[in-house]
């Protein structure tokens, strides 16, 4: 007996979500043996993962709060993938937004809200579309492979990040009389440039309908705009697109701007809506993770909503079983990696089906 | 003709059943080639020819039938296997060593001696020289031959390994008539020596000049095996069409008037920095087709490049209409009223993952009707998809079908039609009708043969010299970036033409 792969030519809706059903659930079964391992009941870790994410009201507002970074990240991502541009440095692009923005805000600490805020936002989209440019550039141009220029541009920023805050953004603690340079973090920005938030919750809601209306702003302009026809027809064969006359530099710079941007305004909400200053740990991985919610949602804003909602859940009740279960923390990534895995391996199963031959 | 032997079959295929996802490529599918015969297999572009030497060669496995060579059932699994057996295919594309001798690349994988190899080869090489003709330098770089010429190493290297079964797919499309006329002198001593040669064409006129016997394909079905003294060329291009086909076409003779493209002192880079187009200069008129005829790789690509946008002029002037279009980009020379039907269609001429739609409107999407202030009004373009599709009898089911599941001929169509309805005043046209079939081929040429009529300029490169010679009213022939000659059709032979595409040049 042998097992070939073929590819579909077309995949029904039912396909798609019976696949991506049993991926979970094939998931879920594997972890289990890791939780097995710790001694513990996995129905039990399950139940509880699921009720702390999607069933209390802490629990569902803490997955909307990851979800603004992740859905801002990966309607962007969903644009510029698209355009058959990898971008892989949106983390980089995001940290840029935050790092603009914090230089606005303790500048102009003094402006009013209503006024300051709007500012955060668009310096914040400029930073991060600043430096999604050069990569789209520097492969038109010099044909230079997008997935190494845009991540090695996210580590530049990263060590600038690093030795600003170590070194000339380090915020100066006074205890007493005595003035030092203690702990590696920044100051806490100014009140004026603090996000509003929901009563009782952690939800900067400013980003949050940002991102919503961006995710179909963006899915908007891809398929309804003659700027989204030039993406679309170079993503798919640049050859043809180029030779119909249209720019590949133009559009491919145009969809990294979108993203780029995108990315910005979600470092935006992190450091005003939710961090405040900058500490090491600034940084949670949502310019990476949006690669991978981009890649599984991005067919619509609708699913991209969603998907992003319930990747925000599974870190929620990932950090809850951490803490319950007094889980390493690796074990926590361990049980997200799992999930994510077969997940992406079922969408194999959504192109291509084996048959025995 | 003679024929060697009427002994047992060399090979004999039974019942080849061969699917590919939507496609039954070969349908129950017998054939059989006799030691000493030269057995051609006919049939237009995807009737499922090389499908079905892939089979036996190795590279695809058939998902029902049966396979015996010299008599013995045999199951190849890989081109290893077939060459074992004294199978030997020489394909469109060559699998040759640029940078390596003509020695050298034999020597790798074949010669048999340890120490100085390429004196075995050489000898071996001489050998085959003096028993079938075929003459090629062993201390020649790859890079250095002509196609013809590298197609010769393969055939020798298909001999050197053993092959007493030899299959070449489609082995003129890249040679001069009198390149052509040398292979076919090569095959038939080849067959003397008892020698089994299969011989995948489209072409009618190749099959009489050197097959025994012909075997013909239509839609992954055999519809017959002939001996080629019982066939006639209408009766095989009904097999093979399964209709009766008009051979010739209907041409009145040309009226041209005022020049639409004036092209001086041509110059333009290849791909590796070297001059591909040297000085050329020409004119097209309206109301007239200027066919520039040549064996591919002549800088044919790199003129047409030039003239449409897509490739850097180094010296050297292109006007349209009168306008200056030299270095303009593809947009702006398609707006001066130039359009362009593109060689690889697949490649240049659509968007495969967008659907007929979008494909037929893909150089005026950007401008009204179909741009409404910052969106597209998709009505409009589902209806302008709509009135190609049935002005060009484009066979799909809806205009939001993706256009990757279209055939050769209907992308074809699709692209003509999205052209032509842009209403230009040049057409360029490259290889237009490659890879078509019959009925598509036919359509492309009379649709040519009429916006001439209707006084547009067209300008036609294309490597199938019949197809220069029927529809142009001047034809260039180009041999190593220039023109070796601009000539009239009536006034020369098919082998005065042929000679020119060697480059010697031939007084009119």
């Amino acid at each position: 007996m042998r097992l070939r792969v073929i590819k579909r030519l077309e995949t029904s809706r039912k396909t798609v979500i019976l696949v991506r059903i049993l991926s979970v659930f094939a998931a879920l079964m594997t972890a289990s043996v890791v939780f097995l391992v710790y001694g513990l009941n996995p129905v039990d870790v399950y139940s509880s993962i699921f009720y702390n994410a999607f069933a209390t009201r802490i629990g569902v507002t803490e997955s909307v709060v990851r979800m603004i970074p992740l859905l801002l990240v990966s309607s962007g991502l969903a644009l510029v993938f698209r355009t058959g541009f990898w971008n892989i440095g949106a983390e980089g692009q995001l940290l840029a937004g935050a790092m603009a923005a914090y230089v606005v805000a303790v500048n102009y600490g003094s402006l009013p809200s209503a006024l300051l805020i709007p500012i955060l936002f668009s310096v914040g989209f400029a930073a991060g579309a600043a430096w999604g440019i050069p990569p789209a550039i520097l492969k038109a141009k010099l044909n230079v492979n997008e997935v190494i220029s845009t991540l090695m541009l996210y580590y530049v920023l990263y060590w600038v990040f690093q030795h600003l805050i170590h070194g000339p953004w380090k915020a100066k603690e006074k205890v007493g009389q005595l003035t030092y340079g203690g702990f590696a973090h920044t100051e806490v920005i100014p009140e004026a440039s603090h996000l509003p938030l929901i009563d009782g919750t952690r939800i900067h809601w400013p980003t949050l309908l940002i991102a919503v209306i961006t995710s179909v702003l963006a899915y908007l302009l891809l398929t309804k705009t003659p700027w989204g026809f030039e993406m679309r027809a170079i993503g798919s064969n640049p050859d043809a697109a180029t030779a119909a006359g249209m720019s590949y530099l133009r559009t491919v710079i145009l969809a990294m701007v979108v993203s780029g941007g995108l990315a910005g305004i979600a470092g935006v909400g992190e450091l005003c809506g939710v961090q405040k200053r900058f500490t090491p740990e600034f940084l949670s991985g949502y310019g990476f993770s949006g690669i991978i919610t981009a890649w599984l949602g991005g067919n619509n804003p609708l699913s991209l909503i969603v998907t992003n909602f319930l990747y925000g859940g599974l870190l929620v009740g990932g950090e809850y079983i951490m803490i319950t279960y007094r889980l390493p923390i690796g074990v926590v990534d361990l049980f997200n990696g799992i999930i994510l895995f077969f997940v992406l391996a079922g969408e194999f199963l959504v192109r291509y089906r084996v048959v025995r031959r | 003709m003679t024929r060697a032997s009427n002994g047992e079959p060399l090979v004999r295929m039974e019942g080849i059943v061969k699917r590919f996802p939507g496609v039954l490529a070969n349908d129950h599918v017998d054939f059989e080639l006799l030691p000493g015969e030269i057995h051609a297999l006919l049939g237009e572009n995807g009737a499922g020819k090389t499908t079905l030497m892939n089979i036996l060669y190795g590279i695809y496995q058939p998902d029902e039938g049966q396979i015996f060579v010299k008599g013995r059932r045999v199951r190849i699994r890989s081109p290893r296997d077939a060459i074992r057996l004294g199978i030997g295919m020489v394909h469109q594309h060559f699998l040759l060593v640029d940078k390596h001798t003509v020695a050298e690349n034999l020597a790798m994988g074949y010669a048999k001696s340890f120490l100085n190899p390429l004196r075995e080869v050489k000898a071996r090489i001489r050998d085959f020289t003096e028993r079938y003709g075929i003459q090629v330098d062993p201390d020649a770089y790859i890079w250095q031959l002509s196609v013809g010429e590298q197609q010769k190493v393969e055939i020798v290297k298909a001999l050197y390994a053993g092959a007493d079964i030899l299959i070449l797919d489609e082995p003129t499309s890249v040679l001069t008539p009198q390149e052509a006329r040398d292979l076919f002198n090569v095959l038939r001593r080849m067959r003397e020596d008892g020698k089994g040669i299969v011989f995948i064409t489209h072409k009618l006129s190749e099959v009489f000049e050197v097959a025994d016997r012909v075997t013909v394909m239509r839609r992954g079905k055999v519809v017959g095996t002939l001996r080629v003294e019982e066939a006639t060329k209408e009766a095989l291009a009904r097999m093979m069409v399964g209709r009766d086909v008009v051979f010739e076409l209907e041409r009145t003779p040309g009226r041209p008037g005022e020049p639409v493209l004036e092209v001086r002192d041509l110059t333009v880079l290849g791909d590796r920095g070297r001059e591909a187009v040297r000085g050329v200069s020409f004119e097209v008129r309206e109301g007239e087709i200027f066919g520039i005829a040549g064996v591919a790789g002549n800088g044919q690509r790199e003129l047409v490049q030039a003239i449409v946008g897509l490739r850097r002029v180094k010296s050297g002037s292109v006007r349209v209409t009168g306008v200056d279009a030299t270095n303009r980009s593809p947009r702006e020379i398609a707006e001066l009223g130039v359009g362009h039907i593109p060689e690889e269609r697949l490649k240049f001429g659509i968007v495969p993952d967008m659907s007929v739609a979008e494909n037929s409107v893909l150089k005026s999407y950007y401008r009204p009707p179909y741009r409404k202030g910052l969106l597209l009004d998709y009505g409009e373009i589902r209806r302008t998809a709509e009135s190609l599709i049935n002005e060009y009898e484009i066979a799909v089911p809806s205009p939001d079908t993706r256009a990757r599941l279209l055939s050769g001929g209907n992308m074809q169509k699709l692209i003509v039609g999205r052209e032509i309805r842009r209403d230009p005043k040049l057409i360029v046209a490259s290889n237009p009708t490659f890879g078509l079939d019959v009925g598509a081929t036919e359509y492309i040429r009379k649709l040519l043969l009429r916006k001439r009529d209707e006084r547009k300029a067209i300008l036609l490169v294309s490597g199938d010299l019949d197809e220069v010679i029927q529809l142009s009213d001047r034809i260039a022939v180009m041999f190593e970036g220039r023109f070796v000659g601009i000539v009239r059709p009536e006034e020369v032979t098919r082998e005065e033409i042929g000679l020119m595409m060697s480059g010697s040049e031939v007084l009119p």
